[in-house]
């Protein structure tokens, strides 16, 4: 069994948004509806002061509000599979944004419409890829809830292929914000493993989840720094 | 009820079902998984290149899905030599190329008029005419006098490199090639090359325990911030203890142990205050500063060197109680003054020393900001941290051992006296002796052009328009990117025998870039101009004809790296796409040029000399594409490694021994008797203000005032270097109006249309604002968001209020990631304030830097 | 007449605490009744799953069966600059009363609440 997971070290995190960006790229940007974000916050009154920085994305809970919401009232677009991803699926979500509602950190996006990337414009190479090939995770619609996935495009790949040791190390098995941190902020990989990056690393750095009142258990470990979580 | 509930909960997917039963998830089921999802198979290709959005040059790793862009990544190989991840311009690079607004035809003015705001109403041309057009001027000019070309890049020096235009203009007969250093970082350049005799340093942070910085902001966006971000996230966390001395709070401060808000324009007297505590406590490196520098040489009261028949300064040495050259046998002196032959003379390091008397923590806080208390802390915690007199062995190499650095980037460079903010740093440093020791600041190429530690031969009349090494700017060696205007709107004023009638600008946004920007504007209407680009800058609003270039992930180059003190790497550059099917770049616009101008051979000629290729050289006679050109450059660089290895890899490292970076530096060419010597005095900056004054007096020239050159070439930095003109004069303006970057976009076009770095980093991100201290905007009853207007003596802009307790209460800040105007660009382009429109220019006289932090402003609500 | 006492429970339960006053005892009471009365379809609560407040079964159960005033939920402009939400800078319906409070919601969904469960809360098993 894989408990896949994510650790963000505020500590080193220097505010850059690259791992915004390369999510939005990976995925497929729909304006308006991000998967992942920056929030910067100052921390003290002049001089003494500083700022955090905390990016956001699906925590991938293991006990998924969005999840148990949606199969309450009978939906089942929102699943959690055997390597802990909590996935929407668009054909099957009736965009009632009770997920929304639920969850403690803001992540699923309802999207009003799909937006062209340069609007008014033609269309560039990148928007123009049909929908048949595209992964089903970036067939963007209209009137349905999205969400980070964990690239889970990418794992599925590792799992295929048999690679699953690879997991957060080669580019093509690893979620995108996590390869292209200037500061290795970001680890991604097996808990279940007691001798993986993560493992190491959250017990190393003293790693917590956040908003643990309800009960989410997430399955993203953050590094803190500076208060208010 | 309960039981009720996990009725309902269904794991109803394929996963969910295996996941309960237990089993691990064989392949086969995850094909089939993949199958019902529907998942494409999309043949993936992974192509290694080198990002070229900014001066770092990070290995990158480019994701083709059926031949289209789907994803930049960091190349993971390069981790070891330089960046670890890339920046968000970076990730979303792709959309530098995939752009509906790229320049995709040449493109003709039909409106004579050229100003902001005309419109060139453009006529699409093909190619055929536009070379046939701007050969025909080019040949003409080059028939009347070649001189009045004048080629300008910016960001096209990282595109097909600087080698390329060079042997162009060379090939021509025109000296006007000018890049953008100063507006950059040239001070700092300068200040190195009038130290050492060439520029360029980092600090040794792996080794290193307390790091000043003033105001390098390398966890946003400048040189080497993609390698000084990760090392020195390390070394924090190592327990490298990193101040951040500016006065706005950027993301480094912001992981910074501490941020002090330093006044801006006083960190040079924060730098010579603190000296003066060293000298003071004796916390001084004596031996290295006898050995190393220049700091024993007596000065005369003519303020140059006591020398003897040969011309070689002259040290008092302990040993005969006599002046002489250091030479074999001589003790020099450090702290002394000698009266021989009648005259008094003082150590180079005693002038220092007594220049110091009135630089007490007191005065330093009034006039800095700093605590008197800090200053005189910080000074005792860089002092003890030193260890001045330790020695490390490393890699069998007994080395000194000073593990403190101060850095710097336009945070003192960007100012009217950047070169001596700079010198201050510096001379802090040599006091410490932490030159090329380990953890202390390491050189790069030390005593390369010795003739940058002579004095300036101060030329008139100028030969080139930007005034390069001439009497207006006697050690500008970095080209003057803001003279350039000035000089064609006035020839007369500086001398100059020629009036430039074409200008060609090559993936440059030169005159928007620069202060008092809408001046700058001026000269484009007096030229014909050329540009080359991907998208219409405001610059190319100017034009009379416009060529589309290739983007950074279309075309080809030898790319130009950084190397880190551990480290150096050869790369290339290499296209993955094509998308508006253009048939040139910059490189093969310079080539078709040079072929239809007949002058070819020898542009070929001048490519062989500037890029030293010898065993690989371009053969006249020959055409040669990109890619065979690149092919031959990197076989040159690399000796000799197969070409298929670069479009594998991108790039060839090279880690270096310790011996490599201590000792090739000060060791080997300053150390001990008979050797030159590093300037803790710059004397040189004596002799050239000497012939200054006699070229202003025997040639009449009125545009130079002599007494603001005696100040700025004042042979160690002072006091009065901490009062650029509006500090003085605008005294009626009660703010200090500074500049800065921000990670997310860059001044030019090439970032200014990227839909990821518009709309998907977040709302915060995607304007720009005038920053103000809290306190500061409640007095004003200005409110976050609120319209304001900043008033500087040059113009008003308006923009909105950030409120922030990240900058000091004197000081308004505005970021260069926004504020393009150009009427090509859609509105979320281009919003925000344009602050270089009302920046004062004041340029450094000694380097040709411009002033982009002195100006000072009022600030209202509108 | 009832939905301020609602509205105090609510909080009270959103605040760790049960209250043990008989009063707030019997609105707990009330409101599990109602709440379960919904659950099993006696009170008809519509088909519709949206967030519309007029036919949306989330606005009908939440404000017009239970009668809680939109400022429960719905409490401020925006979300504080240090809150840690993915969409907190994302515009609420120009309809609603402000962002919501989603502590307000943990109070009755959490286990052991009178509403169904989505949050296991910080209790261990």
């Amino acid at each position: 069994m894989s408990k896949l997971v994510r650790v963000i070290d505020m500590q080193r995190c220097m505010g850059c948004r690259a791992c915004i960006a390369a999510c939005h790229v990976e995925n497929h940007f729909t304006p308006g509806s991000p998967w992942n974000v920056m929030i910067e916050n100052e921390v003290g009154v002049y001089p003494n002061v500083r700022t955090t920085f905390t990016t956001i994305n699906c925590m991938h809970c293991e006990d998924p509000p969005c999840k148990t919401v949606c199969d309450a009232i009978g939906i089942n677009a929102i699943s959690k599979n055997e390597f802990g991803v909590v996935l929407i699926d668009y054909e099957r979500c009736i965009g009632c944004r009770y997920c929304i509602a639920v969850c403690p950190y803001g992540v699923p996006q309802f999207n009003e419409k799909v937006e062209s990337l340069y609007p008014g414009q033609e269309q560039t190479p990148y928007e123009a890829i049909p929908a048949e090939q595209r992964d089903p995770l970036h067939r963007k619609k209209a009137g349905v809830v999205e969400k980070c996935t964990f690239c889970w495009h990418k794992l599925e790949k590792a799992v295929s292929a048999g690679k699953t040791d690879r997991i957060g190390k080669d580019p093509e098995y690893t979620p995108s914000c996590d390869l292209v941190c200037p500061v290795n902020a970001r680890l991604f990989g097996d808990l279940d493993d007691p001798q993986s990056n993560v493992s190491r690393y959250i017990g190393k750095k003293k790693a917590a989840q956040l908003k643990k009142e309800y009960g989410t258990h997430p399955q993203v470990y953050y590094v803190l720094e500076g208060g208010g979580f | 009820m309960e039981m009720n509930r996990r009725e309902f909960l269904k794991t109803t997917t394929t996963l969910g079902a295996i996941a309960a039963l237990g089993i691990k998830l064989p392949l086969i089921a995850a094909a089939a998984e993949r199958a019902r999802r529907d998942v494409p198979d999309i043949p993936v290709r992974y192509i290694k290149s080198t990002c070229a959005h900014c001066v770092n040059f990070c290995g990158i790793n480019i994701k083709l899905e059926n031949d289209v862009i789907r994803a930049i990544y960091p190349d993971p190989e390069r981790a070891a030599y330089y960046n670890v991840g890339i920046c968000p311009k970076g990730v979303s690079g792709m959309f530098n190329t995939y752009n509906p607004y790229r320049i995709k035809t040449p493109l003709k003015r039909t409106n004579p008029r050229k100003g902001i705001g005309e419109n060139p109403r453009w006529v699409a041309i093909s190619w055929e005419e536009a070379f046939d057009t701007i050969t025909r001027k080019l040949e003409a000019i080059r028939k009347d006098d070649p001189r009045k070309l004048i080629w300008q890049h910016g960001h096209g020096k990282y595109l097909i490199g600087d080698k390329f235009p060079k042997a162009f203009v060379k090939a021509y007969g025109t000296p006007n090639l000018v890049h953008r250093t100063t507006v950059c970082e040239a001070a700092r350049h300068v200040a190195d090359e009038l130290t050492w005799g060439y520029h360029g340093f980092l600090p040794d942070v792996d080794n290193c325990n307390l790091l000043l910085n003033f105001g390098a902001n390398f966890f946003e966006a400048e040189q080497w911030a993609r390698w000084l971000d990760h090392a020195t996230t390390d070394a924090i966390e190592r327990g490298m203890k990193m101040v951040v001395i500016e006065p706005r709070m950027s993301h480094t401060a912001a992981k910074a142990d501490e941020w002090l808000p330093i006044r801006p324009g006083k960190d040079v007297l924060l730098l010579l205050g603190m000296a003066k505590q060293l000298i003071d406590a004796d916390m001084i490196d004596t031996p290295f500063l006898t050995a190393y520098t220049n700091a024993p040489c007596l000065v005369g009261p003519d303020s140059s060197f006591l020398r003897d028949a040969e011309g070689t300064p002259l040290v008092w040495d302990v040993n005969s109680q006599s002046a002489r050259p250091f030479t074999v046998g001589v003790q020099p002196e450090l702290k002394t003054n000698q009266s021989i032959k009648g005259t008094t003379y003082r150590t180079a390091f005693q002038v220092f020393s007594d220049s110091l008397g009135g630089m007490t923590p007191e005065y330093i806080e009034k006039t800095a900001g700093i605590p008197a208390h800090r200053v005189q802390s910080l000074a005792k915690e860089l002092g003890k941290q030193a260890r001045i007199g330790a020695t490390v062995v490393v890699d069998g190499n007994k080395l000194r051992y000073r593990p403190v650095a101060i850095h710097t980037f336009r945070g003192l460079a960007a100012k009217q006296f950047g070169m001596q903010n700079w010198r201050a740093g510096l001379i802090l440093q040599m006091l410490l002796g932490n030159i090329d020791a380990v953890g202390g600041i390491n050189l790069h190429s030390v005593y390369k052009k010795p003739h940058y530690l002579e004095p300036s031969k101060a030329e008139y009349p100028p030969k080139r328009i930007d005034l390069q090494e001439s009497v207006f700017f006697p050690h500008a060696t970095h080209n003057i990117a803001q003279q350039v205007s000035e000089s064609i709107l006035y020839p007369s004023r500086y001398g100059l025998e020629y009036q430039p009638e074409m200008q060609i600008f090559y993936g440059t946004n030169r005159p928007f870039s620069t202060s008092r920007a809408r001046d700058q504007f001026k000269s484009l209407a007096k030229t014909y101009n050329v540009v080359i680009d991907i998208v219409l800058s405001e610059t190319a609003e100017m034009a009379d004809i416009v060529l589309p270039d290739l983007t950074y992930l279309e075309s080809w180059h030898l790319s130009p790296t950084r190397y880190t003190p551990y480290s150096k790497h050869t790369a290339i550059r290499q296209p993955v796409a094509n998308v508006y099917n253009l048939p040139q770049d910059a490189y093969s616009i310079l080539w078709e040029l040079a072929s239809r101008l007949g002058i070819r051979d020898e542009y070929i000629k001048q490519i062989n000399k500037k890029w030293k290729l010898k065993k690989y050289p371009l053969n006249p006679g020959s055409d040669y594409t990109a890619r065979e050109v690149v092919e031959r450059l990197w076989r040159e660089k690399t000796k000799g490694k197969e070409f298929d290895y670069a479009l594998e890899h991108a790039f060839k490292g090279k880690k270096l021994p310790a011996k490599d970076t201590y000792l090739k530096g000060v060791e080997a060419k300053f150390k001990g008797p008979d050797q030159p010597k590093m300037h803790f005095y710059a004397e040189q900056l004596v002799g050239s203000l000497k012939m200054v004054s006699e070229t202003v007096k025997t040639k009449g020239i009125r545009e130079i005032n002599l007494e603001d050159y005696r100040l700025a070439m004042a042979p160690l930095p002072e006091q009065a270097h901490g009062f650029p003109v509006p500090h003085i004069e605008a005294a009626s303006y009660p703010f200090y109006l500074i500049t800065y970057k921000r990670m997310y976009r860059n001044q030019s076009g090439n970032t200014a249309l990227n839909p990821i770095l518009n709309h998907a980093l977040g709302g915060d991100t995607n304007e720009n604002f005038v920053l103000i201290n809290r306190a500061t905007a409640q007095n004003r009853q200005i409110d976050d968001g609120a319209v304001v207007t900043i008033e500087t003596r040059v113009g008003k802009i308006e923009g909105k209020a950030k409120l922030t307790e990240g900058i000091r209460p004197d000081t308004l800040a505005v970021s260069y990631h926004y504020g393009q105007q150009s009427p090509s660009f859609p509105d979320t382009a281009k919003k925000g304030l344009w602050v270089n429109s009302i920046l004062e220019s004041h340029p450094d006289v000694v380097s040709g830097m411009e002033s982009f932090n002195d100006s000072k402003c009022k600030l209202y609500k509108s | 007449m009832l939905r301020p006492i609602i509205v105090a429970v609510l909080i009270s339960l959103s605040g760790f605490a049960m209250a043990e006053d008989e009063t707030n005892s019997d609105t707990h009471k009330e409101l599990a009744r109602l709440a379960e009365k919904i659950r099993s379809g006696e009170i008809d609560v519509g088909k519709d799953y949206s967030m519309n407040e007029k036919t949306g079964r989330f606005h009908i159960i939440h404000a017009d069966k239970l009668m809680l005033d939109c400022t429960t939920c719905h409490q401020g402009k925006a979300y504080r600059k240090d809150y840690l939400l993915v969409g907190k800078d994302k515009a609420y319906p120009a309809r609603a009363k402000g962002q919501y409070q989603r502590s307000v919601c943990l109070g009755c969904h959490q286990k052991g609440g009178i509403a169904r469960r989505w949050y296991n809360s910080s209790t261990e098993p």
